[in-house]
């Protein structure tokens, strides 16, 4: 199969343009080709008017072209400093580092850049935006004239998409060039010049960012009138209890949290970065211990020591970051999807092939997963598909409470749009949904309530009809305090 | 078309990959140019013995292979060997053969559970807490003995090293009945399937709903039941253990899976790999022993068998 065929794009120096397309579209190839990783079998690279064609990603970052990839590409162990100047460390006599000339210089480009960053602190201490600052920052003391930032504003929360906008308009207006990959238009409309559209490897358009609309963009993207999402008109009814947690608290993470989760109901958690949305998860799935508060499922108390218990009481989670904690990447497809309910297939001790085969077969069909065969590596399927085999790996266990943390991050408008579909579904069938989110469109588009965190407890809670300017302002708010 | 279709594409069938068949074929074309090279190699009575001598190891690299598919590393195998064949004849003096046997097996377990719980519960690093404990058993073995070879067994536990069930001799049998019994577990039991999810990806199988420990821990169960297992043939064959015994087993054992196909850093492997991969490193052996060569070169054949079989391996892998 051809990723990508005979696309042309010119891009002006001192530029940001995006680039968009549904997972699969064929930008990380594009993107790939440009820097060095992939070579291309056709057509011609120029860089500032010369034609180039870069072994290594060593070679495209020599010429000034670097790449802010979405998965963080920074050594843990190393501090700040260190991992900025990795490679690049500038050298007194005997080779020894020059400490000093290094901080000299590292403040020199913090204060140029407008960073602010702990120099010393190691990377792995650090917050993930911190991390992607830190990434840019390593980028602009290579002298790269040309960045490539693959969703840069995936983790982050709004203040810090502000900070990083601040930051790639003052990179712009010294003439840098970025190649802009998201998946979020928002940020398109206000932060590019100019888009280019791919689709199933072709190039559908480039046009100026503001002579289009959000509706044209999506149609681009993805061929056709987007699907509108139906949103029920009221709300539905509610069943009975499903969970309830009474001033669950955890030290340093969670403090005092209380509310209930009915069953039919989709319940949205949200909050800015740090707000312990994700350790909240946690505490209810039993993947961390509360040390304080109680826990009832289904009106019992309980109390969930690990998982394993979590998932007898009919708990499921869909972590935060599916690759290293939902996936076993280097396994089959249908192993992934019989993780959580092997038992139910067994005879004796033996687990039936047959019978794990038939229930997968029913998962791929009802989630509608993309897949060539059963026995397909799990991590070569596209990120949104991948998002399907972890929801499908639940629906095997027939959870009654599930725990989707930031499902549809990273995930193509299509596939979004289908998970957001496959929650409805679930929801409709009894199933107590708690749905954390960052993004506050999302959040409201789908859920029946929403509750909203900060500083590791629940502020406030809105049902429906909230607008998003009320529950932003809100998320704001408990920052600031 | 790519090898990972082709890869895909066997899978269809049976779970069989082009992995496994190249490595197949490379020991059938190795048999083949070995026949020719030496006569004697296709007697009936050479390929028992090349079973025979395949069979201690065998039984060790099945237990190694589980615990190399769980993530882990256990290099203590070849001391447990030597003291449970200590164990084994000396036990003997007070109990009847087949209490000691079935002693004997339990204490292998034991002792691959204190590694699992080590390594799983306070957090060794699989081949330090291993190092630690191969050291600990090799010590163990020379106060049990008190440094001299330990001599004799009754009649009946001798056969289980060198008695014969019509033409094949009986240690055979039991290596093959282990491949197929734990190759049945490995792959038809949820024992097997979690032990590959642990090693796959510890932390999805923890938030999935899987008793990481236990399976973790199982799997250096097993590793020490096994090599316990080797320690009874060992001593009912040679009717004699020294607390030398075993050294270096426990890297045929490891060389033999990653020869066979396990994946070094947990999740994939095969019993019949590895079997394939022990019946490889004795074929050669038995090549060089025929026609004669030095025992010194074996040792640089052996070592360039596994890194050019894995390393063509990791070298394929990484071009994907």
């Amino acid at each position: 199969m051809q990723a990508l065929a005979g696309v042309d794009l010119e891009l002006a120096r001192g530029e940001v343009h995006a680039l968009l397309g549904e997972n699969g579209a064929g930008k990380s190839t594009l993107v790939k080709i440009i820097a060095g990783v992939y070579p291309c079998d056709q057509g011609e690279l120029y860089f500032e008017g010369r034609r180039r064609s870069f072994g290594s990603p060593g070679g495209a970052l020599k010429a000034g072209i670097a790449v802010i990839h979405q998965e963080t590409s920074l050594v843990a162990p190393l501090t700040v400093m260190q991992n900025i100047f990795l490679g690049i460390e500038r050298r007194g006599h005997c080779g020894i580092i020059d400490e000093r000339g290094i901080r000299r210089e590292y403040e020199q480009g913090c204060a140029r850049f407008g960073f602010r960053l702990p120099a010393d602190r190691q990377v792995r201490d650090l917050a993930i935006a911190e991390q992607k600052m830190t990434e840019i920052l390593k980028a602009m003391m290579r002298k790269a004239n040309f960045l490539i930032m693959d969703e840069p504003t995936d983790a982050l929360s709004g203040a810090e998409i502000e900070h990083l906008f601040r930051i790639i308009r003052e990179l712009k207006a010294g003439g840098v060039t970025v190649l802009y990959i998201t998946h979020y238009l928002d940020e398109v409309f206000q932060i590019t010049d100019r888009l280019t559209v791919l689709r199933d490897g072709r190039r559908v358009a480039t046009v100026p960012t503001a002579s289009v609309s959000r509706e044209e963009v999506v149609r681009m993207m993805i061929g056709q009138e987007p699907g509108c999402v139906p949103q029920s008109a009221t709300r539905r009814s509610r069943g009975p209890e499903a969970i309830r947690a009474e001033g669950l608290g955890r030290d340093g993470a969670i403090a005092g949290a209380s509310f209930t989760g009915y069953q039919g109901e989709i319940l949205g958690i949200t909050g800015a970065l740090g707000s312990g949305k994700t350790e909240l998860a946690r505490l209810l799935f039993g993947a961390d211990r509360p040390d304080a508060g109680r826990l009832f499922v289904a009106g019992k108390p309980c109390r969930l020591r690990s998982p394993r218990d979590a998932v007898r009481h009919g708990i499921g989670m869909l972590p935060e970051d599916r690759k290293r904690f939902g996936l076993i990447l280097e396994h089959e497809v249908y192993k992934n999807l019989s993780l959580t309910a092997l038992a139910r297939y067994k005879r004796g001790p033996v687990v039936i092939r047959a019978r794990e085969l038939e229930a997968g077969r029913r998962i791929v069909e009802q989630l509608d997963i993309k897949i060539t065969d059963f026995h397909q590596r799990t991590g070569n399927l596209s990120g949104g598909n991948q998002q399907k085999v972890v929801v499908g790996k639940w629906l095997a266990a027939g959870p009654r409470i599930l725990i989707m943390d930031e499902p549809t991050r990273g995930i193509d408008v299509g596939s979004k749009a289908e998970i957001h579909r496959i929650m409805r579904e679930l929801a409709e069938g009894g199933t107590c949904i708690l749905f954390i989110s960052s993004e506050v469109p999302e959040i409201l588009k789908v859920c029946d309530r929403v509750l909203v965190m900060s500083a590791g407890r629940i502020v406030a809670e809105y049902g429906r009809g909230a607008s998003q300017e009320q529950v932003l302002q809100r998320i704001l708010q408990g920052e600031a305090s | 078309m790519t090898s990972g279709a082709w890869k895909a594409m066997w899978g269809k069938r049976g779970g069989f990959s082009l992995k496994k068949y190249g490595l197949m074929i490379g020991f059938v074309f190795i048999s083949v140019i070995i026949s020719i090279v030496t006569p004697n190699f296709l007697s009936s009575n050479n390929l028992l013995n090349i079973l025979r001598q395949s069979s201690i190891v065998g039984v060790i690299a099945i237990g190694t292979t589980f615990v190399i598919i769980g993530g882990g590393f256990d290099i203590s195998v070849g001391s447990l060997l030597a003291l449970t064949a200590a164990m084994s004849l000396k036990l003997q003096q007070v109990l009847p053969w087949y209490v000691v046997a079935a002693l004997v097996l339990l204490a292998g377990a034991f002792f691959g559970l204190v590694n699992g719980l080590l390594t799983a519960k306070l957090h060794i690093v699989a081949i330090i807490t291993t190092l630690g404990t191969m050291t600990i058993l090799r010590g163990l073995t020379y106060l049990y003995t008190g440094g001299y070879p330990v001599m004799g067994s009754s009649e009946e536990f001798k056969f289980i090293g060198s008695g014969y069930l019509g033409p094949i001799p009986f240690p055979i049998l039991i290596f093959l009945s282990m491949v197929a019994l734990w190759q049945f577990i490995l792959s038809k039991t949820t024992l097997g399937r979690y032990s590959c999810a642990v090693g796959g990806n510890k932390e999805t199988s923890r938030l999935s709903g899987v008793p990481v420990d236990f399976y973790h821990i199982m799997t250096f169960v097993i590793g020490g039941f096994m090599a316990a297992m080797g320690g009874i043939i060992y001593a009912a064959r040679l009717n004699s253990a020294t607390p030398l015994a075993g050294q270096g087993y426990e890297l045929d054992a490891i060389a033999s899976c990653v020869i066979g196909g396990t994946s070094v850093s947990g999740g994939e492997g095969s019993i019949i790999g590895t079997m394939i991969g022990v019946l490889l490193l004795n074929v050669v052996n038995n090549m060089f022993n025929l026609l004669g060569i030095q025992v010194y070169i074996q040792y640089l054949i052996k070592g360039i068998i596994i890194l050019t079989v894995v390393g063509f391996d990791s070298y394929t892998r990484n071009k994907q």
